[in-house]
């Protein structure tokens, strides 16, 4: 069990280096200061147009600026995990004790997560208090939700960085590839996608008379799905909407009930799971075969 | 039976053979010395037992076991000082030790282990402070845990004062006397010579002999060097030096005249220097050289 032991030196490294505070600072300015700019400042359209502050309309409003804001500290505070003891050699203390090197890397990703998550929980509850006194209609469980699927977010980021950190020496390398990888997600996703069907069309987009072809009608709202960013608002989707239908007792026409299970708001969390795993997986991969 | 088996170990890396069919065996409760000049391919070697480097051919066993398959079962009952390796800056010496008892999962004493080499009054101090014998006494420290069947040290003195590879070969011994296996590198024929009990000297990527330390030391024993400065040499003290028992070459260069000599036959060298009326004004050994000891097991190839 010696991922646990890696785990835990990781998790207590980061309390010495005082990244864990660094972050946790981070996070509260990050949490309280956009929920109070949400509520106060620049409320969600369905607020302005006379709606009331209800707790999911804050959500609403925080989901944007927090797709952003975690994968940038999660791959911060991560890029560094492997890499970086690659770089100064103390990686092969750690190899040279009886812990393999899927122990490293999991053990990695669960302390450098544990890191984030201590670091957003503090922040999200200080950010919970500036939400409950804003709201006018507070629910905590609503809220509550809403930083767990968070978290599956910032646990996605970590898995990148973590992944990346395994496949090189060099710690800029790491980073520069990471944050590569966001941006890949977070901005040229939609350009990929356009890409994905100007090719599959034959390198022309449909004109405003023609119709898609279905297949590639399919594969570009599948792939629209498959970036992490749109799959966590697919998440705080379907929180909201489970929330809502339970509160009411009745099943609400709000969701996308109809279409295949891919456009469905659940999806959004195997999309989240699977952005968790297949970073590690091929970090591990590359990781397991290579000289150190 | 042996405790590490290698068997045609290849390893290229790019263009470069480090390693060209290496065959070695080192036997259980023997210390064995590996000896090569840097860039030998001493560490890629102790990284192939190790698992850290993946040879392109070969095999590798060490307790046992296959050193790629079964890499975690060898490294928990192995100790291991590596090259090249850092501390964590933030850690204390303790918390260093007491992470590799919890990864061991031994129930040793980190203070205990911490004075034993010699760390004793720096067990609460981070070792990003520490000097390099120091860190080097941690590694030590951290290979000891568990009390390991095999010790593998790769350059274990390097960046030790004199008094601490002394106390490190101190403990080398004790740890063999004990029932363990060490294997350790080093480019230093002296530190090799004084506590090994065989010794497998590696040259550009391969052994070129496996020798007891008696084969060793006869090896060495006539090759010595001894240089003698003088005010001036006359005619005849070459010749008078070089018909003394044990010596087995004299060259004379200016007022310098270096001798091949046993250990034994130097203060005759300097006393017939003195009887042929040369003033000496001064004198010293020259250590036998890694090349020279080569051109001996090579027949003189290098």
């Amino acid at each position: 069990m010696s991922w646990q032991a890696v785990a835990e030196k990781d998790f207590r490294d980061a309390i010495r280096s005082r990244l864990l505070l660094a972050l946790t600072v981070l996070f509260v300015l990050f949490a309280g200061g956009s929920a109070y700019f949400a509520a106060q400042i620049r409320p969600p359209p369905q607020v302005q147009f006379g709606g009331e502050l209800t707790t999911l309309a804050l959500i609403g409003g925080l989901t944007g600026p927090v797709s952003v804001f975690i994968p940038i500290v999660a791959i911060a505070a991560a890029y560094r995990a492997i890499a970086g003891e690659r770089q100064s050699g103390s990686l092969k203390l750690l190899l040279s004790l009886p812990n393999s090197r899927q122990d490293v890397l999991v053990g990695k990703f669960l302390g450098r997560a544990g890191v984030v998550s201590a670091a957003l929980l503090v922040g999200f509850g200080v950010g919970l208090f500036v939400v409950a006194t804003l709201a006018e209609e507070f629910s905590a469980l609503e809220y509550l939700a809403f930083v767990f699927v968070s978290l599956l977010l910032a646990f996605v980021f970590v898995s990148v960085a973590v992944g990346v950190s395994a496949f090189t020496t060099s710690t800029s390398r790491a980073a520069y590839g990471a944050f590569g990888i966001f941006v890949v997600f977070q901005f040229l996703w939609n350009v990929l996608v356009a890409g994905f069907v100007y090719v599959g069309n034959g390198f022309g987009f449909p004109g405003p008379e023609e119709d898609f072809p279905e297949w590639l009608r399919t594969g570009a709202e599948f792939l629209t799905i498959l970036d992490p960013t749109a799959a966590y608002q697919q998440g705080v989707s379907w929180v909201g909407r489970q929330l809502a239908e339970n509160a009411n007792g009745q099943a609400q026409a709000a969701g996308a009930t109809d279409g295949p299970f891919y456009v469905q708001d659940w999806f959004g969390f195997v999309v989240l799971l699977f952005w968790i795993a297949v970073p590690l997986l091929i970090g591990y991969w590359r990781f397991q075969q290579v000289d150190l | 039976m042996a405790t590490v088996e290698l068997e045609g170990v290849t390893k290229r890396f790019g263009d470069v053979t480090a390693l060209s069919g290496i065959d070695l065996t080192v036997e259980d409760g023997e210390i064995f010395g590996f000896l090569g000049p840097n860039g030998a391919g001493k560490s890629t070697t102790i990284n192939v037992v190790l698992d850290f480097v993946r040879p392109d051919a070969g095999s590798v066993r060490v307790l046992g076991r296959d050193a790629r398959e079964e890499s975690v079962a060898i490294r928990s009952r192995t100790g291991v000082l590596p090259e090249g390796f850092s501390v964590y800056d933030r850690l204390t010496a303790r918390e260093h030790v007491a992470f590799a008892i919890d990864s061991k999962e031994a129930a040793d004493d980190p203070d205990a282990l911490l004075e034993r080499v010699g760390l004793g009054d720096a067990v609460d101090r981070k070792a990003g402070g520490f000097s390099t014998g120091m860190k080097q006494r941690l590694a030590l420290a951290i290979a000891l845990v568990g009390e390991p069947e095999l010790l593998i040290l790769d350059e274990p003195s390097s960046g030790l004062d004199p008094n601490g590879a002394r106390e490190f070969r101190e403990i080398i011994r004790a740890e063999r006397d004990r029932g363990a296996t060490v294997f350790f590198s080093s480019h230093i024929l002296g530190q090799v010579e004084s506590v090994c009990d065989r010794v497998g000297i590696l040259r550009d990527g391969e052994v070129v002999a496996v020798d007891s330390i008696e084969g060793l030391r006869d090896a060495v024993g006539g090759e010595s060097t001894l240089v003698v400065d003088t005010d001036g040499l006359t005619d005849g003290a070459s010749d008078a030096v070089a018909t003394l028992d044990g010596v087995s070459d004299v060259t004379a260069d200016g007022t310098q005249l270096r001798v091949s000599c046993t250990d034994d036959a130097k203060t005759a060298v300097l006393t017939a220097l003195e009887d042929e009326g040369v003033t000496v004004s001064d004198f010293s050994t020259e250590e036998t050289s890694l090349e020279s000891l080569f051109s001996h097991y090579t027949g003189g190839e290098a």
